[in-house]
């Protein structure tokens, strides 16, 4: 499967890494990969918690308008982040949720899909931190907007190798979980 | 794998760019959104060799950066809109004195400290006319991290050449997104640096045009006597009173450095204006939604081009001036009351001008610019 264009967005709260999300998946796509990207960041004064999220658009050809209209793709990691973007989600896109987070899955016209990221990241790793590569994992294998090999390669791009055994395993863990709903 | 882009933010690209245009100095005062101007200055600069003050509020910063510049290096100051007002009264003394620098202005929502971390077109005129009395200025508006990285190294090189301060506009949305940038090889583009005396300390006149218009510059503590002021002035530099000659001669030779390198100042970019029946006019970040607005309509089988000036001062007025002589409407898409809208009305002739605007530190969008056109064509 490919896309021509593609928006995603990653929602949660402070400290829960989805900026970093955002950069790792704009580095697959737009370094790694050859392909236009526009990703934008908007969160509050607090260094934890808040709301915070971040927007990527993915395009082989110039992006004129920056900013998410239809998103393809939507992460929630809050039951905030859920209520305010499950609206957005369009007909054929996609919705993850942590259901550690999200208790009350908001209705939407995309496909939901419920993995528990964190207790995931937890289990696997032993350290909830890793939440947002698990996501990642899952992201890749659900949306297939880039190869699971460039994914996996930005992630391990970004941590230094002291780290990356810990975020290859959480990402992988990620990738499994999604191909487990999937099929 | 070899990778041929970065992804940095519009500040990151704001920021190298300068290194890469020969800046030496910065000085500021943190504000949101251009706060990592600074951050990045500060961590780059000593670095390079350079030098990085944070100053205690915005006068005080665009005043380093006179001393830093008239001391003989290039010189950035980053703020946003309420900074930039606080940077008026120097600003206007850096015109006067002939003091190149760089002033970044990522734009917010206005007025006042209005809403810190929304983008805005509001300062579009302030630009033009925040400093007291007739002045010449240029200000750039880039509309990707790009044309930021590009047109910051320019805009140093405008500065060092015209010897006047020059702008970059831009804006809460630009600043934070990040997108891929070529690093341009820096054998591909040219570094200016502003021209300097080439007679003896003893026969320098600092004000004393050599026939191009722009005096050349001594440093200070190169052993040229120099005296600079905000008072109309000699040739040496020191106040001319009441004198209506020297007065008139001064103000029309600080116009015409630029008014005279108009083709070699002004930039633009034209969008599917060959055949357009509608043409759009739209700067910085919006210019992207009114691009994307002009192939939808295109779609519905109305011609419309888009008209950007990448130099919004001056303002490109000859080239839209003939376009618009072409058109049968000419509609401004901007993110404030109407700034944009005043020039191009003067320029437009007997051809309409409408205005699709929106004030609420939302960035236009497509779809609003699409709206707008179906309600005002």
């Amino acid at each position: 499967m490919t896309h021509d264009h593609y928006e995603m967005r990653f929602a949660g709260s402070g400290g829960q890494g989805m900026m970093l999300m955002g950069d790792i998946m704009a580095e697959a796509a737009g370094g790694l990969d050859d392909k236009e990207i526009v990703l934008t960041r908007s969160y509050g004064p607090e260094a934890r918690g808040g709301a915070c999220r971040s927007e990527l658009i993915i395009d082989t050809r110039p992006i004129d308008y920056p900013t998410v209209r239809h998103p393809d793709f939507v992460l929630a990691m809050s039951q905030e982040a859920a209520d305010t973007y499950c609206k957005d989600v369009s007909s054929q896109g996609i919705f993850l949720v942590d259901p550690g987070f999200v208790h009350d899955i908001p209705k939407t016209s995309g496909q939901v899909y419920a993995i528990p990221l964190t207790e995931l990241a937890e289990s696997v790793t032993g350290n909830t931190l890793a939440a947002n590569v698990v996501a990642i994992g899952a992201i890749a294998a659900l949306t297939k907007v880039e190869s699971l090999s460039i994914v996996k390669s930005a992630v391990l791009d970004h941590f230094k190798p002291k780290l990356r055994p810990l975020n290859e395993k959480a990402y992988d863990a990620g990738v499994a979980a999604a191909q487990a709903l999937i099929k | 794998m070899a990778k041929k882009y970065e992804i940095m933010t519009g500040n990151e690209a704001c920021t190298r760019a300068a290194l890469a245009a020969g800046m030496h100095f910065f000085a500021g005062y943190p504000i949101t959104p251009a706060t990592e101007i600074a951050e990045l200055a500060s961590e780059l600069l000593p670095q390079a060799g350079g030098t990085y003050m944070q100053m205690e509020d915005e006068l005080a910063s665009i005043a380093a950066v006179i001393g830093a510049s008239a001391a003989g290096v290039k010189a950035m100051t980053a703020t946003s809109g309420p900074g930039v007002s606080l940077m008026q009264e120097n600003l206007g003394y850096a015109i006067m004195a002939e003091i190149p620098l760089v002033l970044v202005d990522c734009m917010r929502q206005g007025p006042c400290q209005g809403v810190a971390t929304v983008p805005a077109q509001g300062d579009i005129m302030q630009a033009r006319w925040g400093t007291n009395g007739d002045h010449p200025i240029i200000a750039i508006a880039p509309n990707s991290v790009g044309e930021m990285y590009r047109e910051t190294i320019r805009a140093f090189n405008l500065a060092e050449t015209y010897r006047n301060p020059v702008y970059i506009l831009s804006d809460a949305m630009l600043a934070h997104m990040s997108e891929r940038v070529q690093i341009p090889d820096p054998a591909t583009y040219e570094v200016v640096s502003r021209k300097r005396p080439s007679c003896p300390p003893s026969a320098y006149k600092a004000y004393a045009d050599d026939g191009t218009g722009i005096p050349p510059m001594a440093s200070f503590g190169d052993g040229y006597r120099w005296f600079v002021t905000g008072m109309i002035h000699d040739d040496t530099g020191f106040p001319v009173t009441n004198n209506p000659d020297r007065t008139s001669y001064l103000v029309k030779r600080l116009h015409k450095k630029i008014e005279n390198n108009l083709s070699r100042i002004e930039r633009y970019e034209e969008y599917r204006t060959d055949d357009a029946d509608i043409l759009l006019v739209s700067a910085g970040i919006v210019s992207r939604s009114a691009k994307a607005a002009i192939d939808d309509i295109r779609r519905e089988g109305i011609k419309a081009g888009l008209f950007r000036p990448i130099t919004v001062w001056p303002f490109p007025e000859a080239r839209l001036a003939a376009l618009c002589q072409g058109v049968q409407k000419v509609i401004t898409c901007e993110m404030n009351e109407g700034q944009i809208y005043h020039i191009v009305r003067e320029v437009a002739g007997k051809t309409p001008v409408g205005m699709i605007n929106q004030n609420n530190g939302v960035i236009l969008s497509a779809d609003t610019i699409l709206a707008g056109l179906r309600e005002e064509l």
